[in-house]
């Protein structure tokens, strides 16, 4: 059973439709990267998840109840950090952490908030207030936060903003740590395509208020109309050019090499009608789009 | 009710507390300002108007040190919410399993500790500077303590509430909304010295009917039950009507995110 169901989610505000019955669900161990261009209505559906913003309609189920009427219970289950949100500027480090393991009624308090100070590398910091940190120092805190009670579920907002590369590497190590360990699920928001396409097992794509996609990184790339097959066919040019046009496939000619933008399941066809023209290239490469170029070329031609 | 969470926010606010010179101020620093100018200025007039004067003075007085519980609650609870709005904390707060009721209970707690903390400081540099003893009040002093911090739970309530519809640009109320009232709470004098329509506006008022009975037990030791009475049913009903406002602007606020409430 899915740990989070949601269903024909919805949010209008006014004539404005900031979120639009969309629908999804995170299984148990699964990390799920929500992905869109601001504006998309990531945030807003992150908000509907933590129960801090009200739905228009839909329905948000977690282990199979329903927020609405589960709150409390359910979001002791829940982790939450976001690059949006401040922690108390005046607090320390230290005391915000203890002060979030009485809400949370974390047992043996003192050496829960030692641990993810250490994990989290921010043992120097804990006698500092909020307001002296860093943005990347301030993120970690909001992780040590989100991780402080071991949630079942973590819904992360843009966990590695701020965060210095290699901070932001043992972040990602430590995610997918946290549900080979731990079984948490996750749910994340990131404009690093990279990172997604590291730590997700599925990826969905939300533009202008609806999911346009949700798949695995890997079948997302895949389907995606423009891979490139890249020829060294200085001598076939224009029989490579002829096939192309037969095909209604767009290409770029350069020094010495031909670009063709073809989809993933018809390369077969297009070798096959280059072989069958007789053309001959001394070298070929077959490239993948990333996952970043697929949500860029959604972005623009929504 | 978990307690637990309650303990949590009640822990947040002393932490805050014990960061925050601005707050030590607040409780401190402006009421015994207030105390020691009206202190001044009545025993300037005693030294004109001999020891007849003293009782005026130490009712004067001792209405200041009760006017401390109604000001730092209100302040307080209005403050609660203001805190996290300016440090943009309310999704961490109302994104994890605390209830609306839990926060409600903490605040009322912390709230009604910084007013009966205010009163004890008061009560002493009063007793010091002035030899005007609250004990003065008897046992009145309990239900007058208990109904003041009502009322003050009660504004800290309709401020919040009018903060969370119109955001922190109406901040300034937290300061000035349990000022406006003061006029029509006999605090400094009795209900006598004013005006027919501030009688009217003042009979509406529970703070009046409070200070009214403190008068009459410093000089008679006892005091008409009624007044008790009708600050209590007064205070009941606009405590239950504020919780409402609040509660109803708190589910406003869910509508459009509290992401977006600062």
């Amino acid at each position: 059973m899915a740990v989070l169901a949601v269903k024909s989610l919805t949010k209008r505000f006014g004539a404005f439709t900031a979120v639009d019955g969309i629908s999804f669900e995170l299984e148990p161990g699964q990390i799920l990267g929500l992905l869109g261009p601001n504006g998309a209505g990531k945030t807003t559906t992150i908000q509907m998840l933590l129960g801090v913003m009200a739905p228009t309609a839909g329905d948000i189920l977690y282990f199979g109840k329903p927020l609405a009427k589960h709150r409390s219970e359910i979001l002791e289950h829940i982790g939450f950090s976001s690059s949006y949100t401040n922690l108390p500027w005046d607090l320390t480090i230290e005391e915000c952490l203890l002060y979030t393991s009485y809400l949370y009624r974390i047992p043996d308090r003192r050496r829960r908030v030692a641990e993810v100070v250490e994990l989290f590398d921010i043992g120097d910091l804990s006698r500092q207030q909020v307001k002296q940190l860093s943005e990347g120092e301030k993120t970690r805190v909001n992780l040590a936060k989100a991780f402080l009670h071991q949630p079942k579920i973590l819904l992360l907002d843009e966990p590695t903003a701020s965060l210095d590369p290699d901070i932001a590497a043992y972040v990602r190590r430590f995610l997918v740590t946290q549900r080979e360990q731990h079984g948490a699920s996750i749910l994340l928001t990131s404009h690093n395509m990279t990172e997604v396409e590291e730590v997700c097992d599925r990826v969905i794509i939300l533009n202008r208020a609806r999911v346009v996609i949700n798949d695995t990184p890997k079948q997302v790339t895949r389907s995606f109309r423009k891979h490139r097959v890249k020829l060294v066919a200085a001598h076939s040019a224009d029989t490579v050019a002829e096939v192309c046009r037969r095909r209604e496939l767009t290409l770029r000619r350069e020094a010495t090499s031909i670009t063709i933008d073809v989809a993933h399941d018809r390369i077969a066809e297009l070798l096959h009608d280059l072989a069958a023209a007789a053309v001959t290239y001394t070298d070929i490469a077959i490239d993948e789009p990333s996952l970043e170029e697929v949500f860029v070329d959604l972005v623009n031609n929504a | 009710m978990s307690w637990h969470r309650v303990y949590a926010i009640v822990l947040r606010y002393w932490y805050y507390q014990r960061h925050s010179l601005e707050r030590l101020v607040d409780i401190f620093y402006s009421p015994l300002i207030e105390l020691m100018l009206w202190g001044l200025g009545s025993t300037y007039m005693t030294s004109y108007a001999g020891s007849s004067a003293h009782p005026l003075v130490a009712a004067i007085l001792l209405g200041i040190c009760l006017w401390v519980i109604v000001n730092q609650t209100q302040l307080s609870v209005s403050m609660s919410l203001l805190d996290d709005m300016w440090n943009r904390n309310t999704v961490n707060v109302f994104g994890s399993p605390l209830r609306f009721g839990e926060w409600l209970a903490a605040i009322v707690i912390v709230a009604g500790l910084r007013g009966l903390i205010s009163l004890a400081v008061l009560a002493i540099v009063a007793l010091v500077l002035y030899e005007v003893n609250l004990s003065l009040l008897g046992i009145y002093l309990v239900p007058f303590a208990a109904l003041l911090l009502m009322t003050g739970w009660t504004i800290g309530f309709l401020v919040s509430g009018i903060i969370i519809r119109y955001g922190t640009r109406v901040q300034a109320l937290a300061w000035t909304l349990g000022i406006v009232l003061t006029p029509f709470s006999a605090i400094y004098y009795p209900l006598s010295a004013l005006p027919g329509f501030a009688r009217t506006i003042a009979a509406a008022i529970p703070m009046s009917y409070i200070f009214e009975g403190m008068r009459e037990v410093q000089t008679t030791h006892t005091i008409d039950p009624i007044k008790l009475v009708l600050a209590l049913v007064l205070n009941l009903g606009y405590g239950a009507l504020a919780l409402v406002y609040l509660y109803r602007g708190f589910k406003r606020a869910l509508q459009q995110g509290l992401l977006k409430l600062f």
